[in-house]
């Protein structure tokens, strides 16, 4: 099977889940996106990324309970899976490498 | 109170979202809306729909209805297992319904592709759409007198000059029952000679105008000279065989040379025009020059003219000009006699549907024909789908069980609609293959039966598209009633185990059955009639002998001593006991009489004058033929002022308004060949086919005119042997003419070939339609007879024999088929009384052409029935009643 591949945006979105571990759900990784990017991301976006990322098994979901906001709908937390998370380490270990080949550029 | 989310959003969303991610999307879009209400409440609402609207993406959109399709297949794959069992459980239920409907469907394919055929003539000429013919009608006084195919030779060019919308015009000259004697040197250098009749003298832009693909040569060339010709490759090979023939020089009549400039491909059958070779019309005397002749009926109509008009012209546009047209050059006539003539347009494509007038080039289809025979075989093939109708629905308490169950699992009304109309369809699609491989393979026999010169056109001219939506319609057709009567089952009543449920939607049945043995019964008797009115023309005494008649086709060449050299033929074929008559002629019977002359009674004013048919012919003419003279004499050489004379038959002194048959010899009548006087009248005989009335006709005595055939009466035991002597004889006496010849009695019977075409043809589908209905009635009887096998058996018990459970069960369809045929009785009497009055002479329709088709009806249904209720009613009744 092919291994799964991951968008960049999938990844900024598997990143925040990480983050905010046990707690993330579409809107806490819409604000805190919004935070960090500085721009307005659409929630439909990230139920795609998340939705995606499901289907590729680096995040698996569970329901929180019941409360009286949200219209009464359940919160869906989304925790990183394993595979996730090595994924998350390769993609770092890549960057960093190639980084560090960068030769120190004078951009005079 | 916290305002929530607007509702129609929220609506839309639950309708499209899938159910397991919607209470997330929601809850979120929730949150959103309640967090954004804080601050701009106004604004919320329409963040809202927005957002909504951005999961409308197939990545949250629910799969609607169709589900899961995986589930879908599988019930397909169902079905066609359920209809795979059932094919080979029930075999002989399935091959007839099979049978019958390829043998429909067949026969179907087979009328539809003559009929593809008949349509397509003409089409193939690249400028077709605007080419026209001119019909030429004739008017006396205003009264019309016959419409022609030919028209004056003139009028092309004139068309051409004076109205602007015609383009271009080409004409064609054709011989007109002559035919040419062509000499060309073979192979070996010696003169060889052939008789050829389909030949036409045209313009140098035939070709070019129609597109009949040349193999050599170039369309706009090869009839610019005079002396060149253009024939055709079957031509070719026949004079020249694998030497090519371009430049070889053919001589006609003895004299003109020709030489072959161009070979044309064959023409195709679906051509109203045929011919064998093309010579410039220019090598004609009579169109070097313009304006030779009158325009007026009397002559010179005689070429076939096309035009070409203008894309944008509108050929009723242009028909309305043509009455000032002619106006122009048929003045002086009009104020003379009172003829008149119109131009009518016939579209190039029509002419061999739609037009049948004088002088066509070729016997022309008739629509009406092409109808009919589209009617008859879409009746087989809807007889073929009753027939499928029928049997289901019948067949369906078999089946109750089944759709107890799956009515029971959960199917629904729909599900069952579908599974039958799949049956349906399945059934129809393997009758419609086996019945294309029936078909490709019957083509060449069929084609050799009928004779008719048409190729495979069905996949080349009708789309696949259309083949398929009349499959989809027939099973539509076939599979709906059915389909509704099964699924409309009470599942917990058979269930219960109320098995022998009353049988659902018989009258339908009942319906159906009546239309088949109306049809069948109307097509049996619509082949009876046929048969007699074809057999009646056969042997119909012709009031002339044609019997032991040679015809020779009389020479051409010899032209100045012709009447010495004739007589020396006579004398010296007579001088053998195996001739007994020799007779030179302008018409044998067979044909139609091609010469007309203009008579009047004496001091008669021109418009008096009237055309009748005329024939020359000499002294042994009557004799020959055994024609009686009825009055008078017949001319004779005693009398040398018989030059003068001529003989009129019986029907020319019944429609002329000066002459009785007592007072007609020795009249004197005009004629616009010389004053004559009547000497002798002739009984009427049969000069044509029996479809047309008996003609007046005028007999002239010998003239130049005579020499189209020579006519001999044999009387011998060796026919090869007189045949012989006959040929050695004339290649001397005419030893520039070849020797053909025919016998008489087979051509005049060929004049009713088209009849007979059409007797096998009804024949042929009366016998499917019977064939088809009766393997329905086969399959009816059985399934009724197995339903009420315990009522059967019951009877028997309480003492009922075997001729009384018979009469019991058949009676039902008895009474149908009896339905049937006082339906189809009137209606096919009507019909053939129409058909029959195209013929002027004709066999009575009686109420035995009636009696007997019911006859057959009744004796080969009773028999059909019998056997399965006869297997029935002898079957022991323990057997069935014992598990109750």
């Amino acid at each position: 099977m092919k291994t799964p591949s991951i968008g960049e945006f999938e990844e900024l979105v598997l990143l925040t889940v990480a983050a905010q571990h046990n707690e993330a759900y579409g809107v806490s990784i819409k604000e805190a996106l919004e935070e960090t990017l500085n721009k307005t991301i659409n929630i439909s976006a990230i139920h795609v990324a998340l939705k995606r990322m499901d289907g590729k098994g680096f995040v698996t979901s569970r329901f929180g309970g019941i409360t009286q906001d949200r219209g009464g709908r359940r919160k869906k937390f989304y925790v990183i899976t394993a595979f996730g998370k090595s994924m998350l380490d390769q993609q770092y270990e890549i960057r960093t490498r190639i980084y560090q080949r960068i030769p120190n550029i004078s951009f005079n | 109170m916290k305002k929530g989310p607007p509702r129609s959003a929220l609506r839309f969303l639950r309708w499209f979202c899938r159910e397991d991610y919607l209470e997330e999307i929601e809850g979120d879009l929730t949150e959103l809306f309640e967090k954004q209400s804080e601050q701009a409440p106004g604004k919320a609402s329409w963040t809202f729909y927005g957002r909504v609207l951005r999961y409308f993406r197939p990545d949250f959109i629910k799969t609607f209805k169709t589900g899961n399709p995986l589930q879908y297949t599988g019930m397909f794959q169902h079905y066609f297992k359920i209809v795979s069992r059932q094919l080979v459980r029930k075999k002989t239920f399935s091959f007839i319904n099979i049978f019958g409907l390829v043998l429909g469907m067949s026969a179907f394919l087979l009328i539809l592709n003559y009929v593809v055929f008949e349509l397509s003539f003409d089409k193939f000429h690249e400028k077709g759409e605007h080419i026209y013919r001119i019909r030429n009608d004739h008017f006396s006084e205003g009264v019309f007198e016959y419409g022609r195919a030919i028209t004056y030779r003139d009028a092309g060019p004139s068309l051409k000059e004076d109205i602007p919308e015609v383009l271009d015009f080409t004409r064609m000259n054709g011989l007109f029952g002559r035919s040419l004697s062509i000499t060309y040197l073979n192979k070996g250098g010696k003169a060889t000679n052939f008789f050829e009749e389909n030949v036409y003298y045209v313009d140098d832009n035939f070709l070019d105008m129609f597109s009949f693909p040349l193999v050599k040569g170039d369309a706009r060339e090869v009839l610019k000279n005079t002396n060149s010709v253009v024939i055709t490759e079957k031509i070719g090979v026949k004079y020249f065989g694998a030497v090519d023939p371009i430049g070889k020089l053919i001589t006609v009549s003895g004299d003109q040379s020709f030489y072959v400039t161009g070979v044309l491909k064959n023409i195709p059958p679906n051509s109203h025009m045929s011919f064998d070779f093309l010579f410039p019309i220019k090598s004609l005397p009579e169109y070097q020059n313009r304006f030779a002749e009158k325009w007026s009926g009397s002559g010179g109509d005689v070429a076939y003219t096309y035009i070409l008009v203008k894309n944008t012209v509108d050929p009723v546009d242009l028909e309305k000009k043509l009455p000032a047209f002619l106006e122009k050059y048929q003045r002086e006539i009009v104020a003379d006699a009172g003829v008149t003539d119109q131009f009518i347009l016939q579209p190039l494509v029509d002419i061999h549907l739609y037009s049948d007038i004088g002088f066509e080039m070729t016997a022309n289809g008739n629509s009406k024909m092409v109808t009919f025979l589209m009617i008859i075989a879409s009746l087989v093939l809807l007889i073929a789908w009753v027939n499928y109708i029928n049997l289901t629905t019948v067949r369906a308490t078999e089946r109750a069980k089944e759709v107890g169950i799956r009515k029971v699992i959960g199917a629904t009304k729909g599900h069952l609609t579908l599974q039958f109309l799949l049956e349906a369809l399945i059934f129809n699609v393997i009758a419609f293959m086996l019945s294309i491989v029936l078909v490709l393979s019957l083509f060449p026999l069929i084609k050799n039966y009928t004779g008719l010169p048409f190729d495979f056109l069905l996949f080349r001219d009708i789309s696949p598209g259309i083949f398929i939506s009349v499959l989809l319609a027939g099973s539509i057709l076939s599979g709906l009633y059915p389909s509704f009567v099964m699924s409309s089952f009470k599942s917990v009543e058979i269930l219960k185990g109320k098995s022998a449920q009353k049988l659902k939607g018989i009258s339908l049945v009942r319906g159906l059955t009546i239309f088949q043995y109306a049809i069948s019964v109307a097509l049996i008797a619509g082949t009876l009639t046929v048969f007699k009115q074809v057999d009646f023309m056969l042997n119909r005494d012709l009031g002339i002998n044609v019997d032991q008649v040679i015809v020779l086709k009389a020479p051409q060449a010899a032209k100045k001593n012709y009447a010495s050299l004739l007589n020396s033929f006579r004398t010296e074929i007579l001088s053998y006991p195996d001739f007994v008559e020799v007779s030179a002629s302008s018409e044998i019977p067979g044909n139609a009489f091609n010469a007309t002359s203009w008579v009047g009674q004496p001091k008669a004013a021109f418009s008096e004058f009237k055309k009748y048919p005329s024939a020359w012919i000499d002294y042994d003419f009557l004799p020959l033929f055994e024609l009686t003279v009825l009055k008078g004499r017949n001319f004779s050489k005693d009398f040398s002022t018989d030059e003068n004379a001529v003989l009129v038959n019986e029907e020319f002194i019944r429609s002329s308004d000066f002459l009785s048959l007592d007072q007609a010899i020795g009249q004197s009548i005009i004629t616009n060949r010389g004053d004559k006087k009547i000497i002798g009248v002739v009984d009427n005989y049969h000069q044509v086919s029996l479809k047309n009335a008996i003609e007046p006709v005028v007999f002239f005595l010998n003239s130049d005119r005579n020499r189209k055939y020579l006519s001999l009466k044999v009387k011998t035991t060796n026919l090869p042997n007189a045949l012989n002597l006959l040929q050695s004889k004339y290649e001397v006496i005419f030893s520039n003419d070849p020797f053909e010849f025919f016998f008489l009695d087979n051509h005049v019977n060929q004049q009713y070939q088209a009849d007979k075409l059409f007797g096998k043809t009804f024949l042929l589908f009366s016998l499917l339609a019977i064939f088809i209905t009766c393997m329905g009635l086969f399959n009816l009887s059985y399934i009724t007879t197995t339903n009420r096998i315990k009522e059967i058996a019951i009877r028997k018990i309480v003492g009922a024999s075997i001729s009384n459970i018979l009469f019991l069960v058949s009676i039902d369809f008895i009474k149908l088929i009896l339905i049937g045929i006082f339906i189809g009785v009137p209606a096919i009497w009507w019909i053939l009384h129409t058909w029959l009055s195209n013929y002027a002479f004709r066999i009575e329709l009686s109420m035995g052409f009636m009696i007997a088709p019911i006859f057959i009806i009744l004796i080969i249904a009773g028999f059909t029935m019998a056997y399965h209720i006869i297997k029935a009613a002898r079957s022991n009744p323990a057997e069935c009643l014992r598990n109750e």
